[in-house]
């Protein structure tokens, strides 16, 4: 059983969201009176707990906390945290955000580090939707706090990640070194593997991910996602209890060598059919979002609408701090088209950015003359 | 008859003579012609001669003219025109052309000959076919009415020698001498073979020359050919179906060397101006009398047709054209703006042609055939309409419109019931193309008082302009001039009086006009508060109330099986009926947040429309209402606008639909989205199969606070109606170029509304 804190300005929201981060039986949150930074901050620490919430904004509900000295927000919290817990790994905790939606919308676009701090971010709007994703994804984030801790002094990141030394050998690049040999406490290396390696597509794919390069309908994806093949692709490393991952390499060597040439070389189509055979289940190929084909070359999952998309009828994706491990995220033409990128805050790359007026003008399915 | 035998010894002593003086024998012969008792003959009197150049050609400009004009029906190419010491009276005037030029023969039997010229039985000359446009032969006496003396040379090519006649006007052609007396000396002159055309030097000019008077008659150089208004500067309008054999290769006037105003004035009008107009008005009279006019404006997507509903019987056949211009700067470049105004001040009007050449003063500044003027400075116009505002010309020929006859004078058309029908025409024709669009342009203006303009009523500046000009051109009394004061005439300062008082009236129509609408932004944007408070209140509570009902959800879990089943069901309805309420409060705070956004981009249609339909998707599927959405080219986009607003006229059709729907209280229900490139227009149509519109709401449903909806609906997202809705549509449509109409359904429903904007490429 997992115990953590929830911190709140507001005690009734203190009280209802501790209720929903709380898993019965598993993890346990308690709402957490607000007083004084630093006594508040005392508190948390002496009481070790496995978790901390923090809602963004702790400053706008006063009179309910007539013994707060000072108004801070709780990214202020977090960072005292964090200073103190620097140097004790052993009570090192993760950490993770919660707050109403255009709070951290407006606050994330103001200053990108804010959330940088924390393990993880939830609105709380996603806490109140039937689904128990956020407390399976803190539960993983608990244990794999414990994990760390326990392996901290001998860190091996290979074993940490479940893959054998010949393997981790095999997908390390500079930049992972890099991002691995920085991390000095338990909560940089959870945020670390987090951010660079659950949150982007590089090193592991998500299921959009997988369902594209397999070329496949993410219907199809659903009804083979637990054969016996693509259960070895799967990612079993630390966190792998919140998230489902596959690791790129092996998905990329497997369907090379069952398609005899390189995955996205081959039509979805044709994927789809050799897919059926090998796995012993019907699977449909996926259809282009811009042609409705099922024959392209289907490579990455669409940013904006998820779907499988061919290299040829997408763009690149701006990414200003991308690792050279992490995969450029792209855009489907038919996002373009709608402009769904804007609406979702995402910018095309430079270098694209000049094809974007010709595909809004193209006739969808259409290709450039 | 009894002749007298003193007279007739005279005439036989005199042609027994070697070299008898005919002249006396044509004078002792006449006498005894004239004393037949039996009959009788008009003379004529030398002073005639005075007379119809005095009398029948007004101007002396207008006497310049013809002679340019009978340069042309010579096939002359070019028309050189010089004065010398013209500043006051006494100079010389000379008129050269390269035309077919004439022999003696054709002198002495055509050319001297009053009343009867060659041109009526060849109406075509000979070498470029034109169709002549002196047609009464009285053009040459213009050269008396310019001048006291003339000389006439002239010569026709292959002949090495030319013809030199010396009229002296004034001591020659005196009252009580009859003309048949008066004899001109005739001379041969040398020249080379191939030189042809006619030089007219006119000796002791009439009257000076002023700059004015020049450069007026440069001006109606200009326009001398109707070719003017092609925009093929080198085109030739004959008049006539025939073509010459060889082109023709165009005439030039040139008036003392250079006299090039009128060319540059023409070349910057074909290449800079003409384009600028807002539309062309077409109007034509069949062989039948029935008649049409046509305006097109590429600018306003304009192309209509309009049957007169009287026929023209005595006009005969005709066509006329005009470009119509509207000096704003919102209707032409702003470069452009002020020459244009200056070239309308200065050659504005519908100028009238006949035989290819301009009838004068038809379309002059000063002339107001159309009644234009008055009736604009009248507010019987309210559209721009002065005749500053059209460049035009009515095409006449003898053959078509032989009652549509000049005055001898050559100062306008014989005033007769053909006049009167060719002038209704006109007037009728440009008077509905100017409403039209009018019409148009209202539709298009963008509504609220900070981007009106007032379309119908000069401005008094405008005014003063013109009635200074008036007062600079009119002659001034020696007193006044001295003391530094004009002449203005009554009537000037009376148009000046009722044009104010009209802006007058107009600026107070606006001003209520402004205040209306400032109420009406007022409502909306305490509105808009109010609702923005409440959609970010909504919003903020919505994790709050579906986190209970999910935490009630898990709190449950220890109940046994029945309770837990009940209990589950009644926090299902809680969560849908919540649901619901935050659907509408999440879509208005983001409407809210986008319309925070200034900036204007183009929308893609298909997006904007898929976005929307997902924000109400679960709420319409809780209605049973079963919507369709069908755009067609996915490509389209809207011209650069915020894109609030289209979300704005969705969520207004889709209250209305629904509110329409429910009354109908049946079962089926079903919207129809769609979205069409329309011309340059984007065509957003929103369909329902509601109870409709009746006709007599069609009209009205545009305007503000028209509302049907008297009882406060119970629905959380449809609300009562205030009467903005579709006004705010209609609104939003006509600032980006566009309208908002009802329309006609297609199979299944019962209301169309049409939303139309600019599309992108043509924004």
């Amino acid at each position: 059983m997992f115990n953590g804190f929830f911190i709140d300005d507001s005690p009734r929201d203190a009280n209802l969201y501790s209720g929903l981060l709380s898993e019965k039986n598993s993890l346990s949150i308690r709402p957490l009176k607000l007083e004084d930074i630093t006594v508040l901050g005392k508190k948390i620490i002496s009481s070790s707990p496995d978790i901390v919430a923090i809602d963004f904004r702790l400053d706008e509900n006063i009179s309910d906390s007539p013994d707060a000295i000072g108004l801070y927000k709780g990214s202020t919290l977090s960072q005292l945290l964090r200073d103190w817990t620097l140097d004790l790994p052993a009570q090192d905790f993760p950490i993770v955000l919660v707050s109403a939606e255009t709070k951290m919308r407006s606050y994330h676009l103001r200053d990108q580090g804010v959330q940088s701090q924390f393990d993880l971010t939830y609105s709380k709007e996603q806490l109140s939707d039937r689904n128990h994703e956020p407390r399976r994804q803190l539960l993983a984030l608990c244990k794999g706090y414990v994990e760390i801790k326990k392996v901290w002094k001998s860190l091996n990141f290979g074993s940490l990640l479940n893959l054998d030394p010949e393997e981790f050998d095999s997908i390390k690049t500079q930049g992972l070194n890099k991002g691995f040999a920085t991390v000095v406490s338990p909560s940089g290396l959870s945020r670390f593997i987090l951010r660079n390696l659950i949150e982007r597509t590089g090193p592991l794919y998500d299921l959009y991910d997988l369902a594209a390069v397999l070329g496949i309908s993410q219907e199809s994806l659903k009804l083979v996602v637990d054969t016996e093949h693509i259960r070895k692709l799967q990612y079993e490393g630390i966190f792998n209890d919140g998230w489902s991952r596959w690791w790129s390499h092996r998905v990329d060597d497997w369907t090379s060598e069952q398609f005899a040439t390189p995955a996205t070389t081959l039509p979805g189509s044709e994927r789809a059919k050799q897919l059926t055979k090998i796995l012993g289940r019907k699977v449909n190929p996926a259809k282009s979002t811009w042609n409705g084909s099922p024959d392209e070359l289907f490579a990455v999952s669409c940013v904006c609408c998820h779907n499988p998309t061919e290299l040829r009828h997408s763009l690149t994706v701006f990414d200003g701090a991308r690792p050279d491990f992490i995969r450029s995220r792209r855009v489907c033409w038919d996002c373009i088209q709608s402009d769904r990128p804007s609406s979702l805050g995402i910018q095309i790359d430079d270098f694209d950015q000049r094809l974007v007026k010709r595909i809004q003008a193209l006739e969808k399915g259409a290709d450039f003359e | 008859m009894e002749i007298d035998s003193v007279t007739l010894a005279r005439i036989k002593d005199e042609v027994k003579k070697e070299s008898p003086d005919w002249h006396l024998v044509e004078v002792l012969t006449r006498g005894i012609v004239d004393s037949d008792p039996n009959r009788v003959r008009f003379n004529v009197d030398a002073g005639h001669i005075k007379k119809l150049g005095d009398e029948l050609v007004g101007k002396q400009e207008t006497a310049l003219i013809e002679l340019v004009k009978n340069a042309y029906d010579a096939d002359a190419t070019k028309v050189s025109v010089k004065l010398v010491g013209a500043d006051s009276p006494g100079g010389t005037l000379i008129v050269e052309d390269d035309g077919n030029g004439m022999t003696q023969d054709v002198v002495r039997n055509s050319w001297m000959t009053v009343s009867t010229p060659d041109k009526v039985s060849e109406p075509i000359s000979p070498l470029y076919h034109r169709v002549r446009a002196g047609r009464k032969g009285i053009g040459r006496f213009a050269t008396q009415r310019l001048g006291r003396k003339l000389i006439l040379e002239t010569g026709v090519t292959g002949s090495s020698t030319g013809t030199k006649v010396v009229f002296d006007w004034e001591s020659q052609f005196v009252q009580g001498e009859r003309i048949n007396d008066i004899f001109s000396q005739v001379s041969a002159y040398t020249k080379p073979v191939e030189v042809h055309g006619t030089r007219l030097t006119i000796e002791k000019t009439s009257e000076r020359w002023t700059k004015a008077e020049l450069d007026r008659a440069a001006d109606s150089v200009i326009f001398l050919r109707p070719s003017f208004f092609s925009n093929h500067p080198n085109a030739e309008e004959t008049g006539s179906n025939d073509r010459s054999q060889i082109d023709d290769p165009g005439f030039e006037v040139e008036i003392n060397g250079h006299a090039t105003k009128g060319k540059e004035v023409a070349i910057n009008f074909r290449n800079h101006f003409l384009d600028h107009a807002i539309a062309t008005i077409t109007g034509e009279i069949n062989e039948d009398g029935s008649a049409s006019v046509t305006v097109v404006s590429k600018k306003l997507e304009l192309n209509e047709t309009n049957p007169f509903d009287d026929k023209f019987l005595v006009t005969g056949p005709l066509r006329f054209e005009a470009y119509y211009f509207i000096y704003l700067t919102t209707t032409m470049p702003g470069r452009l703006y002020k020459t244009a105004a200056q070239f309308g001040r200065e050659y504005g009007g519908v100028k009238v042609y006949k035989n290819g050449f301009r009838v004068l003063p038809y379309g002059d500044v000063t002339d107001d055939w159309l009644k234009l003027d008055v009736d604009s400075s009248r507010r019987f116009l309210l559209v721009p309409a002065n005749n500053r505002n059209f460049f035009g010309h009515v095409e006449l020929t003898d053959s078509a419109n032989p009652f549509l006859e000049e005055t001898s004078s050559r100062q306008g058309l014989i005033d007769n019931e053909s006049l009167v029908e060719l002038r209704n025409f006109v007037r009728g024709g440009l008077e509905w193309a100017a409403k039209r669009v009018a019409n148009v342009r209202a539709k298009k203006a963008v509504p609220g008082p900070k981007r009106y303009s007032p379309p119908t009523i000069s401005r008094p500046s405008h005014t003063i302009d013109q009635l200074l000009q008036a007062a600079s051109t009119a002659p001034s009394h020696p007193d006044l001039s001295a003391a530094g004061l004009v002449a203005v005439p009554q009537t000037h300062l009376q148009a000046l009086k009722e044009n104010l008082e009209a802006w007058e009236q107009e600026s107070e129509r606006q001003r209520r006009a402004s205040l209306q609408y400032e109420e009406m932004l007022r409502i909306l944007a305490s509105m808009g508060l109010a609702i923005s408070v409440f959609g970010h209140e909504i919003r903020g509570s919505r994790s709050s109330i579906l986190g209970y009902v999910q935490l009630l959800r898990d709190k449950i879990e220890i109940l046994h099986d029945g309770a837990r089943t009940d209990l589950s069901e009644v926090i299902g309805d809680l969560d849908s009926a919540t649901s619901r309420m935050f659907d509408i409060g999440g879509y208005i705070t983001s409407l809210m947040s986008a319309t925070g956004s200034k900036e204007l981009k183009s929308l893609s249609v298909r997006g904007a429309i898929d976005r929307f339909y997902k924000q109400f998707e679960y709420y319409l599927e809780k209605q049973r209402v079963v919507v369709t959405v069908d755009v067609e080219p996915s490509s389209l986009r809207t011209t650069p606008m915020h894109a609030s607003e289209i979300d704005s006229v969705l969520l207004n059709f889709l209250t209305n639909s629904l509110k329409s729907i429910k009354k109908t209280g049946k079962k089926d229900r079903r919207i129809r989205i769609s979205a069409r490139k329309d011309g340059k227009y984007v065509l957003l149509a929103f369909e329902d199969n509601g109870v409709g519109i009746p006709p007599e709401h069609a009209d009205r449903v545009f305007e503000a606070f028209f509302t049907t909806t008297t009882n406060t609906e119970e629905d959380v997202l449809i609300g009562p109606g205030a009467g903005l809705g579709l006004k705010i549509v209609s609104d939003i449509a006509q600032s980006y170029g566009g309208e908002a109409s009802v329309g006609t359904p297609t199979g299944g429903y019962n209301c169309r509304i049409e939303f139309r904007i600019l599309a992108l490429e043509d924004a």
